[in-house]
């Protein structure tokens, strides 16, 4: 395995166990305020520092790592199962209504995800419900188009032909084709669907759709530090990281698989 | 005369997109719940009485059959006539006209900044060797995977409030403009250096870039003059979408850095629940995104001498 | 009678006001000023916020002019007034010589269209009509010489027309349209405004031929700046760096936690408490379970209000004692001491019968006891943070508080609805009427349902010119919403401004707000 690959399952093994169990990696309960030690700079005692309210910097980045993990993860699964079934159903009937989904699906890829997320949080309103809704929707076009292109390949295989001959439901035989040769082009639009997710659901939350207190993801905590930039870097900068690097681990993965 | 044709055809295929655009925000105005009347109304003083709710009902055709409702809406948006701000009661198209040149002057720079470093990238990417050339090949992957908010605020932090050398806010000047353009080009430089990069690998083990290097061409000449000018079809079509891409990340960049801008006034139509205008922002975009891939496409006759125009589509 | 003194004020609070005077003015120059908020519409006569009065302020004059120390009411635009015993009609002497900037005169007739303009429902004004509450019309007796009568008693008016809420504005201009006024209010005062871009920050420039300031200013001609360039940026930490790189001059709102170092960096931070409704949490006694006044009072005694000011405000602002700040005419300490007692809370809240669950919630009937609260955002003052902090004291006694951030417009929508359970609401103005403001049409966050009585003494208050009624009536409804505990005051709010070494002369209004009528720059 390449050095880049060991390391990306290093970060993400990290992600994980903050995600499942918070508690055993950060013992300082996030939402502890502790008006004695407000905005201090990282410490032994606090290696992330401490916030406007004396609250633990590194204990609310563990423990915000749940909710901008699961939102992205959620997302990133919504897209797959909707685009894969748009796309099956296209590529299957054909006709009319494959030209239709395709050129709705012309029209999703117009939009840059982070604009039709928003106009879906717009229509909406906010929750982390609706920006899981939201980033979902906006990243559902790629996978219509990838299942799609794989319906309309096996067809032309002769092996379809020859199990039509003998008596096979031609759909049946797509179907039970079509998922084993889909599935790697799928998952590899999976990791990369997840990064996407990830940095739009936390731009999101950045810009105030995020999660509600107590609540807190990545993207609400850099947000909330952006009143002391330039004076304590360590409530942005912190989080920032995060999302930069568990977004870099899963990229990096989906690259190497992509390209073995 | 093809060529003629080729764009006459390309103009009415875009037709059915513009449609199904417009469709789209009908679609999402009836979608909202809660009811724009009672949106509009609310603020002043009293609560509205039922009768000044009828009649603004009628005064926006709220009471006429849905599918009059859509042909109406159609219409005037081809009149050029998208409705009324619900927060400032400003015509939609003059709101976005407003403050279009702004965002297009930071979006039309950031592109060019994502062109120059993008391409540069990957071109040092293809002729250098050893630590410079994992540089390129991993530096794309960074831009891409970093949040623009994030972005936004380490250059302030490091440019305007430590070395001072630019201005964190403000929309005069071109100093002004170059924190925000950066924050824009940085995940589309990653995009482009990617796609480029990978393409020039391609490109390079094809028949006539062997055949050039065979009769004795340099290693830069053949890059120039072979290699980089087919390994930018794919860079070209990238520039398609990077135009919607810069608009969305000028979201945040309008945010953090204080510009008027489109960003900023879909993020104020989202908080104040303003459809008519994120309507207004979503046609806009269709538009645009028509009108690239249409630059694009002609791109593509251009540079590719292999290309016809029939072959385009597929 | 003269003037309408106004009561002496119990302050309380820190006011330090305009800086120790400079050498001799300079005169040219540009000041540039980063404000938090965007003021959105510019014409004060439609908008009610402060963010827009603080540019408007400058650009339009009043009848009359209140001191910012003394709350005295002198004359401004009217040389002089009277008002009958009755508080139902007021007649003006104005000025002669006055011109707006765009050259129409300033006269009775101006007077009189500025007034039915407000009242007129298709200006849709969200305040200046409430200020002007029983408008019966203005009648011109001259050139010179004018009388607004009220159909109800409408005693603090003068105090109202003091405001930029009820500012004079040129006639001509209101040709345009209400939109127009909006990117453009043409005044008489001492700076002109430019045509304003949307989103775009706003340029004032000197008007040369000024020369009828207040009598409570020091200068009275044209200002000293020649231009005045506000910038909107809402990130407070960009608002500060750029302070502190000299990227420009002064600064809105600067977050308590920044005062100490912002001076120990030497910078000045001028500090200005605000006359009007402190920042108060709500309560709605219409909707249950908060219709049970048990469980109001023990939130109110659940909330601790000392830690918060501490923790977040450290002492910037001061803990508010009433539902009234300590600057504001009319205020009566009725929370000398903090009511925050954790365990009267738990006692109340079990005699309401709702049971300490086994997980530390609160339940009654398999119903758990939990409150929305309505905040409005963009969050000022760390608003977003107290709601936070509040939200943790709250859950330490078993109440649940979820908390619904909420643009502004959507706010007020639902406090109109009756449907917002919890809110919360500042609000500036130099005179105890503006209980009246607040609730008798009840405004975004503030409390719905008020006690019976609460109406009649806030009428009754606004009917005379005695002050010692007026002060009495106040008192009584400020301890009415603390004893029902549908208001639960917190702090006073305090304008923090964070000024450069180059920049002189910055006063505050009666609002609370910075002038630049006689700032100047050196260098």
């Amino acid at each position: 395995m390449r050095p880049g690959v060991v390391l990306s399952l290093l970060v993400l093994a990290f992600v994980a166990l903050c995600v499942t169990v918070p508690g055993l990696l950060a013992s300082t309960p996030p939402d502890r305020i502790d008006p004695l030690v407000m905005l201090e700079p990282p410490s032994f005692a606090h290696p992330f520092g401490t916030d406007q309210l004396g609250r633990d910097v590194f204990s609310r980045v563990v423990h915000g790592a749940r909710m901008s993990v699961l939102v992205a993860l959620a997302a990133a699964t919504t897209s797959l199962v909707v685009g894969a079934l748009v796309g099956l159903v296209s590529g299957l009937l054909g006709g009319w209504l494959d030209a239709l989904l395709m050129r709705a699906v012309d029209v999703l890829l117009a939009f840059p995800a982070l604009l039709s997320a928003l106009a879906v949080i717009g229509i909406l309103g906010s929750s982390p419900v609706n920006v899981a809704v939201a980033v979902a929707a906006a990243g559902i076009a790629p996978f219509c188009r990838v299942v799609r292109a794989q319906v309309l390949h096996v067809r032309t295989r002769p092996f379809v032909a020859a199990a039509t001959v003998s008596g096979v439901r031609p759909t049946a035989v797509l179907v039970r084709h079509i998922i084993p040769n889909a599935a790697g082009p799928v998952l590899t639009l999976a990791l990369m669907s997840l990064g996407v997710a990830l940095l739009a659901s936390s731009s999101l939350s950045f810009l105030g759709f995020g999660p509600r207190p107590p609540d807190a993801d990545w993207g609400t905590l850099a947000s909330s530090g952006r009143d002391y930039v330039g004076t304590a870097w360590w409530l942005t900068a912190f989080p920032g990281v995060m999302v930069v690097c568990t977004t870099l681990a899963v990229t990096a993965l989906h690259r190497a698989v992509a390209r073995p | 005369m093809r060529r003629a044709g080729f764009v006459l055809r390309r103009l009415a295929s875009a037709v059915p997109v513009l449609l199904a655009v417009l469709t789209l925000s009908f679609v999402m105005m009836q979608l909202v719940p809660g009811d724009p009347v009672q949106t509009m109304l609310s603020g002043a003083g009293p609560a509205p009485t039922p009768e000044q709710e009828q009649a603004l009902r009628h005064q926006l055709g709220l009471d006429r059959p849905l599918h009059e409702q859509y042909f109406g809406f159609l219409a005037d948006a081809v009149r050029g006539d998208l409705g009324r701000s619900v927060q400032t009661g400003q015509p939609v198209v003059s709101a976005i006209a407003a403050v279009a040149p702004a965002s297009a002057e930071l979006a039309l720079f950031a592109l060019v900044l994502s062109l120059v470093f993008g391409v540069g990238i990957a071109v040092l990417g293809r002729v250098t060797t050893g630590p410079l050339r994992s540089l390129c090949h991993g530096v794309p992957v960074v831009f891409m995977s970093t949040p623009g908010y994030w972005v936004a605020l380490v250059l302030i932090e490091v440019f305007s409030f430590r070395l001072t050398l630019f201005p964190a806010t403000g929309d005069k000047g071109f100093a002004a403009l170059v924190l925000p353009a950066v924050t824009l080009a940085l995940p589309a430089v990653g995009v482009i250096a990617q796609v480029l990069g990978t393409s020039l690998a391609a490109v390079d083990a094809e028949a006539f870039v062997v055949t050039a290097r065979a009769k004795g061409a340099g290693r830069w000449r053949v890059l120039l003059r072979h290699a980089l000018r087919n390994a930018s079809i794919p860079t070209i079509t990238l520039v398609g979408t990077t135009v919607g891409n810069l608009l969305a990340a000028a979201v945040i960049a309008e945010t953090v850095f204080a510009r008027p801008g489109l960003g900023r006034l879909t993020l104020q139509a989202i908080t104040n629940h303003d459809i008519p205008v994120l309507q207004g922002v979503v046609a806009l975009l269709g538009v645009l995104y028509v009108v690239v891939n249409l630059l694009v496409d002609l791109c593509y006759v251009l540079v590719d001498p292999r290309v016809t125009a029939d072959r385009i589509r597929d | 009678m003269a003037a309408l003194a106004v009561a002496a004020v119990g302050c309380s609070t820190t006011t330090s006001d305009s800086p120790a005077p400079q050498a001799q003015p300079k005169s040219g120059g540009t000041l540039t000023f980063a404000t938090d908020a965007d003021p959105g519409c510019l014409d004060p006569h439609q908008s009610p916020t402060a963010a827009s009065q603080l540019v408007t302020r400058g650009v339009v004059d009043s009848l009359v002019a209140q001191d910012p120390k003394t709350l005295e009411l002198k004359p401004w635009l009217a040389e002089s007034w009277t008002s009958a015993p009755d508080a139902t009609s007021f007649t003006f002497t104005l000025r002669t010589g006055v011109t707006f900037s765009d050259g129409a005169p300033f006269d009775a007739e101006a007077v009189k269209a500025n007034f039915d303009r407000i009242v007129n429902p298709a200006t849709k004004s969200l305040l200046a009509a409430s200020l002007l509450a029983g408008y019966d019309g203005t009648t011109v007796a001259d050139p010179r010489t004018v009388t607004v009568k009220f159909k109800a008693p409408n005693a603090s008016f003068p105090q109202a027309a003091s405001t930029a809420f009820l500012g004079m504005q040129s006639p001509k201009a209101f040709e345009a349209g209400p939109e127009a006024v909006c990117r453009k209010p043409v005044g008489s005062g001492p700076f002109v405004a430019a045509e304003r871009q949307p989103q775009a920050g706003i340029t004032l420039s000197k008007r040369a031929d000024y020369n009828w300031g207040p009598e409570t200013a020091q200068q009275k001609g044209a200002p000293y700046l020649d231009q005045v360039v506000i910038n909107i940026v809402p990130e407070n930490g960009v608002r500060m760096g750029s302070l502190r790189t000299n990227q420009v001059d002064a600064v809105a709102n600067v977050p308590p936690k920044e005062v100490d170092g912002v001076k120990a960096a030497g910078f000045e931070v001028l500090s200005k408490a605000q006359p009007g409704i402190a920042y108060t949490l709500n309560l709605n006694a219409a909707r249950e379970p908060l219709s049970d006044v048990k469980v109001r009072q023990a939130i109110a005694k659940a909330i601790d209000t000392e830690a918060l000011v501490d923790t977040l405000y450290q002492g910037k602002y001061p803990r508010a004692t009433s539902v009234l700040t300590g600057a504001t005419p009319g205020y009566a300490s009725i929370l000398g001491t903090s009511q925050f007692d954790t365990g009267a809370a738990e006692r109340l809240l079990d005699e309401a019968g709702w049971k300490k669950q086994d997980d530390g919630t609160r339940a009654k009937n398999g119903k758990p006891l939990s409150v929305e609260w309505t905040f409005i955002t963009p969050a000022r003052e760390q608003r977003d943070l107290l709601a936070q902090v509040v939200q943790q004291q709250l859950k330490a006694v078993g109440v649940d508080v979820k908390l619904a951030p909420m643009a502004m417009g959507e706010a007020i929508a639902k406090t109109a609805r009756g449907e917002l359970q919890m809110g919360d609401i500042s609000f500036v103005r130099a005179d105890g009427d503006v209980l009246r403001t607040v609730l008798t049409a009840p405004r975004g966050g503030a409390p719905a349902v008020v006690a019976p009585e609460v109406p009649g003494l806030l009428s009754a208050a606004a009917a005379t010119v005695d002050d010692s009624v007026r002060d009495e009536n106040y008192a009584k409804v400020q301890r009415s919403l603390i004893e029902n505990a549908t208001a639960i005051p917190v702090y006073d709010p305090t304008y923090l401004l964070g000024v450069g070494k180059a920049v002189h002369g910055i006063v505050f209004d009666p609002q609370g707000l910075p002038s630049f009528h006689e700032a100047w720059v050196s260098r």
